[in-house]
């Protein structure tokens, strides 16, 4: 009776754990290959031959160097929503900044649709503006509920921008703004709004063509 | 007195030549500058391989670089963000046992996270701050939202787990699942689960772990 009982106890046990085991298990590689974004079992194997095998090895650092930028570049972390100027080794300038929110907005009576997010990937500086002006999108009007107005003169805004705009392409700038208590929160419609002073400090720092790094 | 003289102009155009070259070696940003003599070539190659690979995707990727002790992330093989691998228990050799689980026996030096566990963390602005500020804005405030974490784990396949904690109080996340899991990897750990602790700030952890889903590739460059 006792046999059976302690027989008993220790097959619930094992199976519990089992059971625990097989809920708790890790995905394999296999099962998340899809989102690989490259095969990375596949590389080449290097000559044997040494002095082959060193040009070899110089010839994919050489590669890899050309990706590399050569000058102090701007990064955009938008998950803790930082701004940076740093080198690999050093950070140069680190501040706070506002990045797109995610959300969308859509037009009821032309079903046009806005999702109001800051772009991933490398880009450059392409435009350094002084006292830039804010053209004020249709998006800007539909979403405050007011009428698009016809006149180009009706949709300028001096002050939004602050003192400078950094443009990086498709019409997205890290630019001033008129709300800094919001900086470090994603409310922007995917400009980047940096703090005057830090906006000051950057400005001055860059050059057309900085790369700019948003991640 | 002539001799002497131009022998000393040797010596001193040597020594020019000389510093010259270590200025050059000191080079920012280029893969040779800080490669180690120690590294074989078929290893450096291996490696050199698969971070140009990563940086061709245009896609961040994440470099746990034991060999310099910081985590890079990188995009285009630019670093975007770095922090030191401080470790919560120096002494434990669990950074060996990780580097070696991690390469296995085919040497690898990149593997994908296949998953990742938030035990405990904390919101980054108040709901009640957000709701008012998403009444402003027009958004809703929940995406407005940014959870710190307290303690985060990223996983491997083969057993392979690097913990993150931070030193924040965070809210327990008394879900069943992760009592389940801590449980698990408890009764996993002498039949050769890895698990490396590390520390870092509160928003370098907060940028890694909203970064790293399943399917972020990670690749590593073992201790000297």
């Amino acid at each position: 009776m006792i046999r059976t009982i302690i027989y008993s106890v220790l097959a619930v046990v094992v199976v519990a754990i089992a059971a625990l085991l097989w809920y708790t298990r890790t995905p394999s590689e296999d099962d998340i290959k899809s989102n690989l974004p490259v095969r990375l079992d596949s590389l080449s194997q290097l000559s044997t031959n040494p002095k082959l095998a060193q040009k070899e090895l110089k010839t994919a650092q050489k590669a890899l160097d050309k990706l590399r930028p050569t000058t102090a570049y701007v990064v955009i972390d938008t998950h803790a929503s930082k701004i940076y100027l740093r080198t690999r080794d050093s950070v140069l300038l680190k501040a706070d900044c506002s990045t797109g929110t995610g959300g969308e907005l859509i037009d009821s009576v032309t079903h046009r649709k806005w999702i109001f997010d800051t772009p991933r990937g490398v880009f450059k500086v392409n435009s350094k503006i002084t006292q830039p002006w804010w053209r004020k999108p249709d998006w800007a009007f539909i979403e405050d509920g007011e009428k698009i107005p016809k006149s180009e003169k009706e949709r300028l805004d001096p002050a939004m921008m602050g003192d400078y705009a950094i443009g990086f392409g498709n019409g997205y700038f890290i630019h001033g703004t008129i709300y800094e208590r919001l900086l470090g929160v994603n409310v922007t419609h995917g400009c980047v709004r940096v703090g005057a002073d830090d906006l000051d400090k950057l400005f001055k720092k860059i050059q057309m063509g900085t790369p700019i790094y948003i991640f | 007195m002539k001799r002497f003289r131009i022998i000393l102009l040797v010596l001193s155009l040597a020594c020019v030549g000389l510093c010259l070259s270590c200025g050059k070696g000191n080079a920012d940003g280029k893969t040779s500058a800080r490669k180690p003599a120690t590294v074989s070539l078929p290893d450096d190659y291996a490696m050199t391989q698969v971070e140009l690979r990563l940086a061709q995707t245009g896609a961040p990727y994440l470099d746990i670089n034991f060999a310099e002790k910081e985590l890079w992330l990188k995009l285009k093989g630019a670093v975007v963000w770095s922090c030191p691998i401080s470790l919560v228990d120096v002494n434990s050799d669990a950074l060996q046992a990780f580097v070696k689980k991690f390469q296995g026996g085919e040497r690898r030096y990149v593997r994908p996270v296949v998953e990742k566990h938030l035990f405990s963390s904390r919101e980054k602005t108040p709901d009640s701050v957000l709701k008012i500020v998403g009444e402003v804005v027009k958004v809703d405030p929940g995406l407005l939202q940014r959870e710190i974490p307290a303690r985060f784990q990223l996983v491997w396949e083969d057993g392979l787990i690097l913990e993150i904690r931070t030193d924040i109080k965070g809210n327990q996340k008394t879900s069943f699942r992760n009592t389940l899991i801590n449980l698990s990897q408890t009764l996993q750990k002498p039949f050769g689960e890895v698990t490396l602790i590390i520390s870092m700030t509160p928003e370098e952890a907060m940028t890694l772990y909203r970064i790293s889903n399943p399917g972020f590739p990670t690749m590593i460059h073992p201790p000297l």
